[in-house]
Protein backbone atom coordinates (compact mmCIF):
# COMPACT_ATOMS: atom_id res chain seq x y z
CA UNK A 1 0.00 0.00 0.00
CA UNK A 2 2.69 2.47 -0.69
CA UNK A 3 0.11 4.57 -2.46
CA UNK A 4 -0.50 8.43 -2.02
CA UNK A 5 -3.53 6.64 0.42
CA UNK A 6 -0.80 5.59 3.43
CA UNK A 7 -0.48 9.39 4.74
CA UNK A 8 -3.78 10.12 5.47
CA UNK A 9 -3.99 6.09 7.08
CA UNK A 10 -0.64 7.44 9.22
CA UNK A 11 -2.82 10.15 10.20
CA UNK A 12 -5.95 8.09 10.99
CA UNK A 13 -3.52 5.48 13.41
CA UNK A 14 -2.36 8.02 15.33
CA UNK A 15 -5.19 9.27 16.15
CA UNK A 16 -5.46 8.15 20.01
CA UNK A 17 -8.84 6.90 22.26
CA UNK A 18 -8.70 6.66 25.88
CA UNK A 19 -10.74 3.61 27.28
CA UNK A 20 -11.37 4.49 31.36
CA UNK A 21 -12.20 1.04 32.95
CA UNK A 22 -15.23 0.53 35.46
CA UNK A 23 -12.05 0.50 38.55
CA UNK A 24 -10.32 4.14 36.87
CA UNK A 25 -7.66 2.74 34.96
CA UNK A 26 -6.80 4.42 31.46
CA UNK A 27 -5.83 2.50 28.59
CA UNK A 28 -4.62 4.80 25.65
CA UNK A 29 -5.10 2.60 22.43
CA UNK A 30 -5.30 3.54 18.37
CA UNK A 31 -8.57 4.19 16.82
CA UNK A 32 -7.83 1.11 14.30
CA UNK A 33 -7.33 -1.26 17.23
CA UNK A 34 -10.40 0.70 19.24
CA UNK A 35 -12.91 0.47 16.39
CA UNK A 36 -12.72 -3.47 16.49
CA UNK A 37 -15.63 -2.80 18.89
CA UNK A 38 -18.72 -1.73 17.16
CA UNK A 39 -19.58 0.09 20.51
CA UNK A 40 -16.65 2.38 20.18
CA UNK A 41 -17.20 2.92 16.86
CA UNK A 42 -20.20 4.21 16.88
CA UNK A 43 -19.23 6.51 19.77
CA UNK A 44 -16.47 7.84 17.41
CA UNK A 45 -18.60 7.98 14.43
CA UNK A 46 -21.06 10.65 16.77
CA UNK A 47 -17.89 12.33 18.34
CA UNK A 48 -18.23 11.54 21.89
CA UNK A 49 -15.06 10.16 22.74
CA UNK A 50 -13.25 13.33 24.04
CA UNK A 51 -11.71 12.94 27.32
CA UNK A 52 -11.77 9.59 27.36
CA UNK A 53 -14.63 6.32 27.04
CA UNK A 54 -15.80 5.23 30.33
CA UNK A 55 -16.35 1.67 30.04
CA UNK A 56 -18.39 1.08 33.57
CA UNK A 57 -18.94 -2.80 32.67
CA UNK A 58 -15.37 -3.74 31.98
CA UNK A 59 -12.48 -4.10 34.62
CA UNK A 60 -8.91 -3.41 34.22
CA UNK A 61 -7.82 -6.67 34.17
CA UNK A 62 -10.07 -8.29 31.50
CA UNK A 63 -10.01 -4.71 29.52
CA UNK A 64 -6.27 -5.31 28.98
CA UNK A 65 -6.71 -8.65 27.88
CA UNK A 66 -9.55 -7.41 25.20
CA UNK A 67 -7.11 -4.64 24.13
CA UNK A 68 -4.27 -7.59 23.60
CA UNK A 69 -6.95 -9.16 21.58
CA UNK A 70 -7.83 -6.20 19.62
CA UNK A 71 -4.54 -5.00 19.34
CA UNK A 72 -3.51 -8.41 17.41
CA UNK A 73 -6.57 -8.64 15.34
CA UNK A 74 -6.33 -4.76 14.24
CA UNK A 75 -2.39 -5.63 12.86
CA UNK A 76 -4.66 -8.56 11.15
CA UNK A 77 -7.35 -6.42 9.38
CA UNK A 78 -4.68 -3.77 8.00
CA UNK A 79 -2.44 -6.66 7.06
CA UNK A 80 -5.26 -8.12 5.00
CA UNK A 81 -5.67 -4.85 3.37
CA UNK A 82 -2.15 -4.42 2.84
CA UNK A 83 -1.89 -8.11 0.64
CA UNK A 84 -4.48 -7.78 -1.60
CA UNK A 85 -2.59 -5.16 -3.79
CA UNK A 86 0.32 -7.80 -4.15
CA UNK A 87 -2.32 -10.70 -4.50
CA UNK A 88 -0.63 -12.32 -7.12
CA UNK A 89 2.90 -12.31 -5.17
CA UNK A 90 3.61 -15.75 -4.37
CA UNK A 91 6.20 -14.11 -1.91
CA UNK A 92 3.54 -12.20 0.15
CA UNK A 93 0.52 -15.21 -0.18
CA UNK A 94 3.40 -17.41 2.00
CA UNK A 95 4.12 -14.35 4.30
CA UNK A 96 0.12 -14.46 4.72
CA UNK A 97 0.08 -17.92 5.55
CA UNK A 98 2.79 -17.77 8.35
CA UNK A 99 0.44 -14.73 10.35
CA UNK A 100 -3.07 -16.25 9.81
CA UNK A 101 -1.48 -19.38 11.62
CA UNK A 102 0.54 -17.22 14.22
CA UNK A 103 -3.47 -15.78 14.87
CA UNK A 104 -4.70 -19.12 15.36
CA UNK A 105 -1.62 -19.40 17.94
CA UNK A 106 -2.63 -16.18 19.04
CA UNK A 107 -5.99 -16.96 20.00
CA UNK A 108 -5.68 -20.19 21.16
CA UNK A 109 -2.90 -19.34 23.76
CA UNK A 110 -5.52 -16.15 24.19
CA UNK A 111 -8.58 -18.77 25.32
CA UNK A 112 -6.12 -20.72 28.04
CA UNK A 113 -7.94 -18.64 30.71
CA UNK A 114 -9.95 -19.59 33.52
CA UNK A 115 -13.91 -20.25 33.55
CA UNK A 116 -14.51 -16.94 34.88
CA UNK A 117 -12.28 -14.64 33.00
CA UNK A 118 -13.58 -16.36 29.78
CA UNK A 119 -16.85 -15.66 30.87
CA UNK A 120 -16.08 -11.92 31.57
CA UNK A 121 -14.61 -12.02 28.39
CA UNK A 122 -17.56 -12.95 26.67
CA UNK A 123 -19.50 -10.57 29.06
CA UNK A 124 -17.16 -7.48 27.41
CA UNK A 125 -17.10 -9.03 24.25
CA UNK A 126 -20.51 -8.71 23.98
CA UNK A 127 -20.99 -5.48 25.70
CA UNK A 128 -18.53 -3.90 23.37
CA UNK A 129 -19.77 -5.71 20.46
CA UNK A 130 -16.41 -7.16 18.97
CA UNK A 131 -17.69 -9.87 16.79
CA UNK A 132 -14.57 -12.11 16.59
CA UNK A 133 -13.90 -11.84 20.16
CA UNK A 134 -17.69 -12.89 21.42
CA UNK A 135 -17.04 -15.87 18.64
CA UNK A 136 -13.75 -17.12 19.39
CA UNK A 137 -14.98 -17.18 23.68
CA UNK A 138 -18.26 -18.86 22.54
CA UNK A 139 -16.72 -21.58 20.49
CA UNK A 140 -14.28 -22.14 23.38
CA UNK A 141 -17.56 -22.85 25.66
CA UNK A 142 -19.45 -24.45 22.73
CA UNK A 143 -16.80 -26.92 22.48
CA UNK A 144 -16.42 -27.17 26.28
CA UNK A 145 -20.30 -28.77 26.56
CA UNK A 146 -20.22 -30.61 23.17
CA UNK A 147 -20.56 -33.97 24.13
CA UNK A 148 -21.24 -34.15 28.23
CA UNK A 149 -23.40 -35.09 30.01
CA UNK A 150 -25.74 -32.47 31.72
CA UNK A 151 -24.30 -33.27 35.13
CA UNK A 152 -20.83 -32.83 34.14
CA UNK A 153 -22.34 -29.25 32.53
CA UNK A 154 -23.45 -28.26 35.88
CA UNK A 155 -20.57 -29.20 37.54
CA UNK A 156 -18.24 -27.31 35.01
CA UNK A 157 -19.92 -24.02 35.02
CA UNK A 158 -21.36 -23.99 38.79
CA UNK A 159 -25.27 -24.57 37.19
CA UNK A 160 -27.78 -25.40 39.56
CA UNK A 161 -30.48 -27.79 38.85
CA UNK A 162 -33.64 -26.83 38.94
CA UNK A 163 -35.49 -28.77 37.13
CA UNK A 164 -38.35 -31.09 38.77
CA UNK A 165 -37.76 -34.32 38.63
CA UNK A 166 -41.56 -34.65 36.53
CA UNK A 167 -39.61 -32.26 34.04
CA UNK A 168 -36.73 -34.30 33.63
CA UNK A 169 -38.52 -37.50 32.82
CA UNK A 170 -40.44 -35.50 30.83
CA UNK A 171 -37.53 -34.07 28.59
CA UNK A 172 -35.75 -37.29 28.36
CA UNK A 173 -38.68 -39.08 27.00
CA UNK A 174 -38.81 -36.11 24.32
CA UNK A 175 -34.84 -37.00 23.95
CA UNK A 176 -36.15 -40.77 22.69
CA UNK A 177 -38.17 -39.46 19.81
CA UNK A 178 -36.13 -40.38 16.19
CA UNK A 179 -35.44 -37.74 14.41
CA UNK A 180 -33.81 -37.21 10.61
CA UNK B 1 -22.69 -18.13 41.80
CA UNK B 2 -21.49 -14.92 40.53
CA UNK B 3 -20.02 -16.95 37.26
CA UNK B 4 -22.60 -19.98 36.83
CA UNK B 5 -23.64 -20.60 33.45
CA UNK B 6 -27.13 -18.45 33.72
CA UNK B 7 -25.51 -15.38 34.15
CA UNK B 8 -25.01 -15.13 30.60
CA UNK B 9 -27.52 -13.02 28.75
CA UNK B 10 -29.68 -14.48 26.24
CA UNK B 11 -28.53 -13.27 23.24
CA UNK B 12 -24.65 -14.84 24.29
CA UNK B 13 -26.40 -18.09 25.52
CA UNK B 14 -28.18 -18.38 21.65
CA UNK B 15 -24.98 -18.07 20.36
CA UNK B 16 -23.21 -20.60 22.14
CA UNK B 17 -25.96 -23.00 21.05
CA UNK B 18 -25.72 -22.03 17.79
CA UNK B 19 -22.42 -23.05 17.46
CA UNK B 20 -23.10 -26.47 19.20
CA UNK B 21 -24.31 -29.29 16.67
CA UNK B 22 -27.86 -29.59 16.73
CA UNK B 23 -26.84 -33.45 17.54
CA UNK B 24 -25.38 -32.44 20.88
CA UNK B 25 -28.00 -29.67 21.83
CA UNK B 26 -30.73 -31.70 22.24
CA UNK B 27 -28.92 -32.98 25.90
CA UNK B 28 -28.38 -29.26 27.03
CA UNK B 29 -32.47 -28.77 27.50
CA UNK B 30 -31.72 -30.98 30.62
CA UNK B 31 -28.65 -28.73 32.33
CA UNK B 32 -31.55 -26.21 34.08
CA UNK B 33 -34.54 -24.59 33.22
CA UNK B 34 -33.07 -21.34 31.47
CA UNK B 35 -31.06 -23.43 29.10
CA UNK B 36 -33.95 -25.54 27.89
CA UNK B 37 -36.33 -22.50 27.35
CA UNK B 38 -33.37 -20.68 25.65
CA UNK B 39 -32.67 -23.94 23.66
CA UNK B 40 -36.21 -24.57 22.44
CA UNK B 41 -36.94 -20.86 21.61
CA UNK B 42 -34.24 -19.66 19.96
CA UNK B 43 -31.94 -22.55 19.17
CA UNK B 44 -34.55 -25.19 18.80
CA UNK B 45 -32.39 -29.14 17.68
CA UNK B 46 -32.64 -30.70 14.71
CA UNK B 47 -36.47 -32.60 15.47
CA UNK B 48 -37.83 -29.16 16.85
CA UNK B 49 -36.78 -27.64 13.15
CA UNK B 50 -39.15 -27.25 10.56
CA UNK B 51 -38.54 -29.53 7.96
CA UNK B 52 -38.05 -28.30 4.42
CA UNK B 53 -39.36 -30.08 1.29
CA UNK B 54 -36.17 -30.16 -1.07
CA UNK B 55 -36.80 -31.25 -4.54
CA UNK B 56 -34.03 -32.77 -6.20
CA UNK B 57 -33.92 -32.44 -10.03
CA UNK B 58 -31.50 -34.65 -12.35
CA UNK B 59 -30.41 -32.78 -15.14
CA UNK B 60 -27.40 -33.76 -16.94
CA UNK B 61 -24.24 -32.54 -16.05
CA UNK B 62 -26.52 -29.43 -13.60
CA UNK B 63 -28.62 -30.88 -11.11
CA UNK B 64 -30.85 -28.32 -9.37
CA UNK B 65 -31.87 -28.51 -5.37
CA UNK B 66 -35.22 -26.87 -4.78
CA UNK B 67 -36.16 -25.69 -1.09
CA UNK B 68 -39.62 -25.55 -0.75
CA UNK B 69 -40.88 -24.17 2.93
CA UNK B 70 -42.65 -27.34 4.53
CA UNK B 71 -44.56 -25.22 6.62
CA UNK B 72 -48.35 -23.78 5.32
CA UNK B 73 -47.27 -21.57 3.31
CA UNK B 74 -45.21 -24.10 0.88
CA UNK B 75 -43.38 -21.27 -0.86
CA UNK B 76 -39.97 -21.43 -2.69
CA UNK B 77 -36.94 -20.57 -0.47
CA UNK B 78 -33.89 -21.00 -3.01
CA UNK B 79 -32.38 -22.92 -5.16
CA UNK B 80 -28.93 -24.23 -5.41
CA UNK B 81 -26.91 -25.97 -8.64
CA UNK B 82 -24.52 -28.72 -8.27
CA UNK B 83 -22.46 -29.09 -11.42
CA UNK B 84 -20.08 -32.57 -12.32
CA UNK B 85 -16.63 -31.75 -12.26
CA UNK B 86 -16.75 -33.69 -15.76
CA UNK B 87 -18.54 -33.15 -18.80
CA UNK B 88 -20.47 -36.43 -19.24
CA UNK B 89 -20.68 -36.20 -15.48
CA UNK B 90 -23.98 -36.45 -12.92
CA UNK B 91 -24.54 -34.96 -9.59
CA UNK B 92 -27.51 -37.30 -7.47
CA UNK B 93 -28.07 -36.18 -4.14
CA UNK B 94 -27.62 -38.98 -1.44
CA UNK B 95 -29.45 -38.24 1.13
CA UNK B 96 -29.97 -35.09 3.63
CA UNK B 97 -29.16 -36.15 7.33
CA UNK B 98 -29.32 -33.82 9.73
CA UNK B 99 -28.74 -30.57 7.76
CA UNK B 100 -26.12 -32.29 5.60
CA UNK B 101 -25.85 -33.29 1.79
CA UNK B 102 -24.25 -35.84 0.76
CA UNK B 103 -23.90 -35.93 -3.02
CA UNK B 104 -22.59 -38.40 -5.39
CA UNK B 105 -20.86 -36.84 -8.32
CA UNK B 106 -20.55 -39.91 -10.94
CA UNK B 107 -18.85 -40.16 -14.08
CA UNK B 108 -18.41 -42.83 -17.03
CA UNK B 109 -15.98 -42.62 -19.21
CA UNK B 110 -14.38 -45.28 -21.53
CA UNK B 111 -16.56 -47.89 -20.24
CA UNK B 112 -15.52 -47.49 -16.95
CA UNK B 113 -16.86 -45.24 -13.79
CA UNK B 114 -15.51 -42.90 -11.42
CA UNK B 115 -17.34 -41.71 -8.56
CA UNK B 116 -16.85 -38.66 -6.06
CA UNK B 117 -18.72 -38.26 -2.54
CA UNK B 118 -18.91 -34.91 -0.75
CA UNK B 119 -20.89 -34.44 2.32
CA UNK B 120 -21.53 -30.43 2.82
CA UNK B 121 -23.87 -27.94 4.51
CA UNK B 122 -24.93 -25.38 1.98
CA UNK B 123 -25.78 -22.92 4.82
CA UNK B 124 -22.13 -22.60 5.37
CA UNK B 125 -20.02 -24.17 2.34
CA UNK B 126 -18.52 -26.31 4.80
CA UNK B 127 -17.82 -29.51 2.59
CA UNK B 128 -15.65 -33.01 3.33
CA UNK B 129 -14.51 -34.60 0.26
CA UNK B 130 -14.53 -38.34 0.83
CA UNK B 131 -11.75 -40.50 -0.39
CA UNK B 132 -12.77 -42.99 -2.84
CA UNK B 133 -13.73 -46.41 -1.90
CA UNK B 134 -10.66 -49.00 -1.73
CA UNK B 135 -9.32 -50.65 -4.76
CA UNK B 136 -10.68 -53.95 -3.73
CA UNK B 137 -14.17 -52.55 -4.48
CA UNK B 138 -13.60 -50.30 -7.13
CA UNK B 139 -13.66 -53.05 -9.65
CA UNK B 140 -17.48 -53.27 -8.88
CA UNK B 141 -17.14 -49.77 -9.93
CA UNK B 142 -16.07 -50.20 -12.93
CA UNK B 143 -19.13 -51.57 -14.35
CA UNK B 144 -21.42 -49.70 -16.22
CA UNK B 145 -23.21 -48.90 -12.88
CA UNK B 146 -21.67 -48.53 -9.44
CA UNK B 147 -22.97 -50.01 -5.98
CA UNK B 148 -25.28 -47.59 -3.98
CA UNK B 149 -24.23 -45.04 -1.13
CA UNK B 150 -26.46 -44.22 1.36
CA UNK B 151 -25.85 -41.97 4.46
CA UNK B 152 -27.50 -41.96 7.95
CA UNK B 153 -26.86 -40.74 11.91
CA UNK B 154 -26.71 -43.19 15.04
CA UNK B 155 -28.29 -41.24 17.70
CA UNK B 156 -27.03 -42.83 20.49
CA UNK B 157 -23.34 -42.83 19.42
CA UNK B 158 -23.99 -39.33 17.55
CA UNK B 159 -21.90 -40.81 14.40
CA UNK B 160 -22.36 -40.00 10.69
CA UNK B 161 -21.80 -42.80 8.46
CA UNK B 162 -21.74 -43.30 4.70
CA UNK B 163 -22.40 -47.06 3.37
CA UNK B 164 -21.43 -47.97 0.56
CA UNK B 165 -22.98 -51.17 -0.87
CA UNK B 166 -21.05 -52.59 -3.82
CA UNK B 167 -22.82 -54.18 -7.10
CA UNK B 168 -21.55 -57.70 -5.59
CA UNK B 169 -19.94 -60.06 -7.28
CA UNK B 170 -22.08 -62.50 -9.38
CA UNK B 171 -24.84 -60.28 -7.54
CA UNK B 172 -24.03 -62.13 -3.96
CA UNK B 173 -22.40 -59.59 -1.05
CA UNK B 174 -20.02 -60.78 0.98
CA UNK B 175 -19.49 -56.95 2.52
CA UNK B 176 -19.85 -53.23 2.31
CA UNK B 177 -17.81 -50.64 2.92
CA UNK B 178 -18.69 -48.02 5.64
CA UNK B 179 -17.10 -44.44 6.31
CA UNK B 180 -17.63 -42.56 9.56
CA UNK B 181 -17.47 -39.08 9.40
CA UNK B 182 -14.17 -38.05 11.05
CA UNK B 183 -12.60 -40.87 10.51
CA UNK B 184 -9.34 -40.97 7.51
CA UNK B 185 -10.77 -44.47 6.01
CA UNK B 186 -13.23 -47.02 4.87
CA UNK B 187 -14.23 -49.89 6.56
CA UNK B 188 -14.92 -53.01 5.81
CA UNK B 189 -18.15 -54.53 7.44
CA UNK B 190 -18.85 -58.32 6.36
CA UNK B 191 -22.16 -59.13 5.23
CA UNK B 192 -23.36 -62.43 6.95
CA UNK B 193 -26.17 -63.08 5.57
CA UNK B 194 -25.72 -66.60 3.11
CA UNK B 195 -27.30 -65.57 -0.30
CA UNK B 196 -26.75 -61.81 0.56
CA UNK B 197 -27.06 -59.47 -2.58
CA UNK B 198 -28.49 -55.96 -4.09
CA UNK B 199 -31.03 -55.23 -5.94
CA UNK B 200 -29.66 -52.65 -8.08
CA UNK B 201 -32.93 -51.00 -9.40
CA UNK B 202 -33.77 -49.76 -5.71
CA UNK B 203 -32.22 -47.05 -3.79
CA UNK B 204 -30.78 -47.72 -0.30
CA UNK B 205 -32.18 -46.11 2.77
CA UNK B 206 -31.05 -45.05 5.54
CA UNK B 207 -33.30 -44.41 8.55
CA UNK B 208 -33.65 -44.29 12.68
CA UNK B 209 -29.84 -45.00 12.91
CA UNK B 210 -30.23 -47.95 10.18
CA UNK B 211 -29.23 -48.29 6.49
CA UNK B 212 -31.88 -50.39 4.94
CA UNK B 213 -31.13 -52.10 1.04
CA UNK B 214 -33.65 -54.32 -0.78
CA UNK B 215 -31.94 -58.01 -1.88
CA UNK B 216 -32.34 -59.05 -5.35
CA UNK B 217 -33.32 -62.07 -6.95
CA UNK B 218 -35.51 -64.26 -4.22
CA UNK B 219 -38.67 -63.49 -2.79
CA UNK B 220 -38.19 -60.55 -1.24
CA UNK B 221 -35.89 -60.37 1.59
CA UNK B 222 -34.62 -56.61 2.92
CA UNK B 223 -31.30 -56.05 4.80
CA UNK B 224 -30.40 -54.16 7.36
CA UNK B 225 -27.22 -52.45 8.68
CA UNK B 226 -27.18 -51.45 12.12
CA UNK B 227 -25.39 -47.89 12.10
CA UNK B 228 -24.52 -48.07 16.02
CA UNK B 229 -21.55 -49.57 17.04
CA UNK B 230 -21.87 -53.16 16.75
CA UNK B 231 -22.78 -52.57 12.64
CA UNK B 232 -24.41 -55.97 12.18
CA UNK B 233 -26.02 -56.71 9.14
CA UNK B 234 -29.73 -58.44 9.38
CA UNK B 235 -32.61 -59.70 6.60
CA UNK B 236 -36.00 -60.16 7.09
CA UNK B 237 -38.71 -60.68 5.06
CA UNK B 238 -40.27 -57.61 2.71
CA UNK B 239 -43.77 -56.81 3.32
CA UNK B 240 -45.73 -59.53 1.34
CA UNK B 241 -47.34 -57.35 -1.29
CA UNK B 242 -43.79 -57.55 -2.56
CA UNK B 243 -43.99 -61.08 -4.14
CA UNK B 244 -42.23 -60.76 -7.03
CA UNK B 245 -43.26 -61.71 -10.58
CA UNK B 246 -40.90 -62.68 -13.62
CA UNK B 247 -42.39 -59.86 -15.35
CA UNK B 248 -41.56 -57.38 -12.82
CA UNK B 249 -37.76 -58.33 -13.09
CA UNK B 250 -37.65 -57.23 -16.59
CA UNK B 251 -38.87 -53.71 -16.24
CA UNK B 252 -36.40 -51.42 -16.22
CA UNK B 253 -38.95 -49.34 -13.96
CA UNK B 254 -38.71 -50.85 -10.49
CA UNK B 255 -42.18 -51.99 -8.99
CA UNK B 256 -40.53 -51.12 -5.73
CA UNK B 257 -38.78 -48.53 -3.50
CA UNK B 258 -37.68 -47.75 -0.50
CA UNK B 259 -38.42 -44.83 1.29
CA UNK B 260 -39.03 -42.41 4.64
CA UNK B 261 -42.41 -42.36 6.04
CA UNK B 262 -41.43 -39.99 8.53
CA UNK B 263 -39.14 -41.30 10.24
CA UNK B 264 -39.74 -44.87 9.64
CA UNK B 265 -38.96 -47.11 6.99
CA UNK B 266 -41.41 -47.83 4.31
CA UNK B 267 -41.53 -49.63 1.00
CA UNK B 268 -43.78 -48.36 -1.88
CA UNK B 269 -45.08 -51.41 -4.18
CA UNK B 270 -46.48 -50.77 -7.97
CA UNK B 271 -48.62 -52.80 -9.26
CA UNK B 272 -50.01 -52.07 -12.73
CA UNK B 273 -53.70 -52.66 -13.40
CA UNK B 274 -55.46 -53.67 -16.69
CA UNK B 275 -56.90 -50.80 -16.78
CA UNK B 276 -54.71 -48.40 -19.01
CA UNK B 277 -52.33 -46.17 -17.34
CA UNK B 278 -52.90 -47.18 -14.34
CA UNK B 279 -51.40 -48.48 -11.58
CA UNK B 280 -52.27 -49.27 -7.98
CA UNK B 281 -49.61 -47.86 -5.33
CA UNK B 282 -49.04 -49.36 -2.26
CA UNK B 283 -47.39 -48.03 0.88
CA UNK B 284 -45.96 -50.31 3.66
CA UNK B 285 -44.75 -49.09 6.67
CA UNK B 286 -42.15 -50.53 9.21
CA UNK B 287 -42.37 -51.44 12.66
CA UNK B 288 -40.18 -52.62 15.06
CA UNK B 289 -42.12 -54.56 17.99
CA UNK B 290 -39.57 -55.86 21.01
CA UNK B 291 -40.11 -59.08 21.74
CA UNK B 292 -40.39 -61.67 24.70
CA UNK B 293 -36.47 -62.00 24.63
CA UNK B 294 -35.59 -58.33 24.18
CA UNK B 295 -35.22 -58.91 20.43
CA UNK B 296 -36.77 -56.94 17.49
CA UNK B 297 -39.56 -58.31 15.58
CA UNK B 298 -39.90 -56.67 12.35
CA UNK B 299 -44.09 -56.07 11.45
CA UNK B 300 -45.33 -54.41 8.42
CA UNK B 301 -48.52 -52.22 8.01
CA UNK B 302 -50.19 -51.37 5.03
CA UNK B 303 -50.50 -47.52 5.49
CA UNK B 304 -51.35 -46.11 1.89
CA UNK B 305 -53.06 -47.62 -1.38
CA UNK B 306 -53.55 -45.25 -3.79
CA UNK B 307 -53.83 -44.85 -8.01
CA UNK B 308 -51.45 -43.30 -10.17
CA UNK B 309 -52.04 -42.71 -13.51
CA UNK B 310 -49.56 -42.21 -16.70
CA UNK B 311 -50.05 -38.09 -15.99
CA UNK B 312 -49.89 -37.94 -12.32
CA UNK B 313 -47.47 -40.03 -10.18
CA UNK B 314 -46.54 -39.30 -6.30
CA UNK B 315 -42.77 -38.77 -5.70
CA UNK B 316 -42.32 -41.02 -3.56
CA UNK B 317 -38.86 -41.46 -3.26
CA UNK B 318 -36.57 -41.12 -0.98
CA UNK B 319 -38.69 -39.21 1.47
CA UNK B 320 -42.39 -39.73 1.15
CA UNK B 321 -44.03 -37.46 3.73
CA UNK B 322 -43.15 -33.76 4.44
CA UNK B 323 -44.74 -33.33 7.54
CA UNK B 324 -48.29 -33.19 6.75
CA UNK B 325 -47.77 -33.49 3.39
CA UNK B 326 -47.07 -35.80 0.40
CA UNK B 327 -45.62 -34.43 -3.24
CA UNK B 328 -47.10 -35.35 -6.48
CA UNK B 329 -45.79 -34.65 -10.43
CA UNK B 330 -48.60 -34.08 -13.05
CA UNK B 331 -47.55 -33.89 -16.75
CA UNK B 332 -50.07 -31.76 -18.54
CA UNK B 333 -53.35 -32.96 -19.72
CA UNK B 334 -53.08 -31.88 -23.32
CA UNK B 335 -50.36 -33.64 -25.97
CA UNK B 336 -48.49 -30.56 -26.62
CA UNK B 337 -47.41 -30.67 -22.33
CA UNK B 338 -46.65 -34.47 -22.77
CA UNK B 339 -44.73 -34.35 -25.80
CA UNK B 340 -42.49 -31.55 -24.23
CA UNK B 341 -42.32 -33.57 -20.48
CA UNK B 342 -43.68 -30.50 -18.46
CA UNK B 343 -44.99 -31.27 -15.08
CA UNK B 344 -45.86 -29.20 -12.20
CA UNK B 345 -45.15 -30.39 -8.78
CA UNK B 346 -48.20 -30.15 -6.43
CA UNK B 347 -48.24 -30.75 -2.23
CA UNK B 348 -51.22 -32.52 -0.89
CA UNK B 349 -52.45 -33.24 2.61
CA UNK B 350 -51.47 -36.43 3.43
CA UNK B 351 -54.44 -37.49 4.86
CA UNK B 352 -56.07 -37.42 1.49
CA UNK B 353 -53.90 -40.44 0.94
CA UNK B 354 -56.41 -42.37 2.57
CA UNK B 355 -56.74 -46.63 2.55
CA UNK B 356 -58.46 -47.01 -0.26
CA UNK B 357 -58.84 -50.97 0.44
CA UNK B 358 -58.10 -53.32 -2.26
CA UNK B 359 -59.72 -51.01 -5.37
CA UNK B 360 -57.47 -48.42 -4.28
CA UNK B 361 -56.18 -47.33 -7.74
CA UNK B 362 -59.95 -45.65 -8.23
CA UNK B 363 -58.77 -43.41 -5.59
CA UNK B 364 -57.14 -41.03 -7.32
CA UNK B 365 -56.46 -37.14 -6.34
CA UNK B 366 -57.17 -34.59 -8.76
CA UNK B 367 -54.16 -32.85 -9.32
CA UNK B 368 -55.83 -29.10 -8.37
CA UNK B 369 -56.59 -30.21 -4.79
CA UNK B 370 -53.17 -29.91 -4.37
CA UNK B 371 -51.60 -26.39 -3.66
CA UNK B 372 -48.94 -25.75 -6.74
CA UNK B 373 -44.83 -25.70 -5.85
CA UNK B 374 -43.81 -23.33 -7.71
CA UNK B 375 -41.26 -24.62 -10.69
CA UNK B 376 -40.52 -23.41 -13.82
CA UNK B 377 -40.98 -26.02 -16.32
CA UNK B 378 -37.05 -25.72 -17.45
CA UNK B 379 -36.66 -26.89 -14.02
CA UNK B 380 -38.38 -29.82 -14.17
CA UNK B 381 -37.54 -31.98 -17.27
CA UNK B 382 -35.15 -34.66 -15.54
CA UNK B 383 -35.17 -37.28 -12.66
CA UNK B 384 -37.15 -35.99 -9.39
CA UNK B 385 -36.42 -37.15 -6.02
CA UNK B 386 -37.96 -35.49 -2.76
CA UNK B 387 -35.73 -35.28 0.52
CA UNK B 388 -36.72 -33.30 3.89
CA UNK B 389 -34.30 -31.41 5.15
CA UNK B 390 -33.90 -29.12 8.02
CA UNK B 391 -31.66 -26.20 7.77
CA UNK B 392 -28.74 -26.10 10.04
CA UNK B 393 -25.33 -24.63 11.07
CA UNK B 394 -23.78 -27.88 11.82
CA UNK B 395 -20.63 -28.39 10.86
CA UNK B 396 -19.33 -31.37 8.85
CA UNK B 397 -18.09 -33.80 11.50
CA UNK B 398 -14.19 -34.23 11.06
CA UNK B 399 -11.02 -35.37 13.00
CA UNK B 400 -9.56 -32.62 15.08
Amino acid sequence: MASAGSGDEKAAAAAMITLISSDNEKFEVTEATATLSQTIRHMIEDGCTDGGVPLPNVTSKILARVIEYCKKHATAAAGEEGSSSSFSDAAFLEVDRAFLEELEEFDDAFLEVDRATLFDLILAANYLDIKGLLNLTCQKVADSVKGKTPEQIREMYNIVNDLTPEEEAEIRRETQWAFE
Amino acid sequence: MPDSGSCLPDDVLVQIFLLVPTWFRRPLRLVCKGWRTVIDERAPPEDNLPAKILVFINQGRTSRALVFNGGSSGHRERTRTYTSSSDGGRVHMVVTCNGLLCLHDHTTYGGLSFSAVTVTNPVTGDTAALPPVPTRWSWGQFAKAPGHYSFGFHRETKLHKVVYIPRGHRRSLDALQVFTLGDKAWREVPVPVPGACHDLHCEPVSVAGATYWLAAGAAGRVMALDLGEGERVTSFDAPPAMAPTPARSASRDTPWRLTKVGASLGVVVSSPRPSMYRTRVEVWVLDMDVGGGGERLPRWSRRYCVGETAVSSWVMAPQLTHGDYVVSAEHGWDYESWRRRERTLHRHEAGELVDGGDDGWQLQLPPEKGAQLIVSSEELKGKVTTFAYVETRNPVPRNK
